[in-house]
């Protein structure tokens, strides 16, 4: 497994930070940072620590969204991979998310199996592009 | 009243007093006089009535704006605090939930692994039992271990209710600071407590709220052996 990937995970809720951690752990990736908004995240994410972005939307502080824009605008950080995992189920949320850039978007809450193929799905891609 | 009511109500009066007064019958001018007086009287009293339900009225606002200060000073603040210690309970319950997760998650791993390490050693010509209990102990041990997966993303509710209860949390907020203000601007002063009976059940104990709620198992010991039960 490629557990050598740098995940980052984004949430204000510290269980919610915690049972991404623990699902990655089990899919074999140990090496994960946390934030707990975007503007803490950004500092990681800006130094190239970071391989893998999984952020939530709605944090106090800079939002999921944001971050998001950031990212995409940044020249260092445009390629990071994003997945948004998140309670926003809106559809045009999702078309918002989708036209800022995301790579995958899981709505709260979510199944192990549903997690896993977003993950999945967005490393098999990068690594094909 | 209208000008027809106002013709028929007064016309006979009227007649009677011209007549009194063509033929200067003073006595007779008098009585018809007092008449008319006893029927303002009577208009007034009906006003006064009219005044005394207006009054009435207002006593009863006042009783429902004491009731705004009692909400503004104690009952919201007191509905925040409530969410907030749900918000604080569920979270630690989380925490508890993934500790025991994560403690138990590898132990089922490791039976996994030992059952089949065993299995290995055995002469595949014997001890068919033994391996076919060593099978049962693995897929047994697998699946308790997708279930800890299952549960712990299962624990994602706190997530979710804690957003809501967080918006609910400010929805409160807003609405104290109208119900402040109204207080404010009507002058009202606080309300006095409407005594609620400790018999009366009012759910779990929050910190900040209750009062004279004991805190712990041993405080509900000490409590029950003091009582001599």
């Amino acid at each position: 497994m490629g557990s050598s990937i740098r995940f980052m995970v984004v949430d204000d809720f510290s269980t919610m930070r915690r049972i991404i951690r623990n699902f990655l752990n089990d899919l074999g990736y140990t090496n994960i940072v946390e934030a707990d908004d975007g503007k803490t995240a950004l500092p990681a994410l800006k130094a190239g620590e970071v391989d893998f972005l999984i952020t939530d939307w709605n944090m106090p502080g800079m939002q999921g969204l944001e971050l998001l824009r950031v990212v995409r605008g940044d020249p260092g950080m445009k390629k990071l991979p994003v997945l948004m995992v998140t309670a926003e189920a809106k559809r045009e949320q999702i078309v918002e998310a989708a036209q800022a850039g995301v790579n995958g978007y899981v709505v709260k809450p979510f199944t192990a199996a549903i997690l896993k193929d977003k993950i999945d799905k967005i490393l098999s891609a990068q690594a094909a592009g | 009243m209208d000008a027809a009511e106002f013709r028929t109500r007064y016309r006979g009066v009227m007649a009677r007093l011209n007549h009194a007064f063509g033929v200067a019958d003073e006595a007779a001018f008098e009585t018809l006089v007092g008449e008319l007086y006893a029927e303002r009287d009577l208009t007034m009293r009906t006003g006064i009535a009219k005044l005394s339900q207006s009054l009435a009225n207002a006593l009863m606002r006042f009783q429902l704006d004491s009731r705004v200060a009692s909400l503004a000073e104690r009952e919201i603040p007191d509905a925040r605090l409530r969410l907030d210690h749900v918000l604080k309970m569920t979270e630690e319950a989380v925490h508890h939930t993934l500790d025991l997760i994560e403690q138990a998650a590898p132990l089922a791993e490791a039976t996994t692994r030992s059952a089949r390490v065993l299995a290995d050693t055995l002469d595949d010509r014997s001890h068919n039992d033994i391996r076919r209990f060593l099978g049962e102990v693995q897929e047994n041990a697998e699946r308790v271990r997708a279930n800890l997966t299952e549960v712990m993303l299962a624990q994602g509710f706190q997530d979710l209710t804690g957003q809501i209860l967080h918006g609910v949390r400010t929805l409160i907020g807003e609405v104290q600071v109208v119900l402040d203000d109204l207080a404010q601007i009507s002058g009202i002063p606080a309300a006095t407590a409407t005594g609620q009976g400790s018999s009366v059940a009012s759910g779990p104990a929050v910190p900040g709220i209750a009062t004279g709620a004991v805190v712990d198992q041993q405080d509900v010991d000490k409590l029950i052996a003091g009582l001599g039960i």
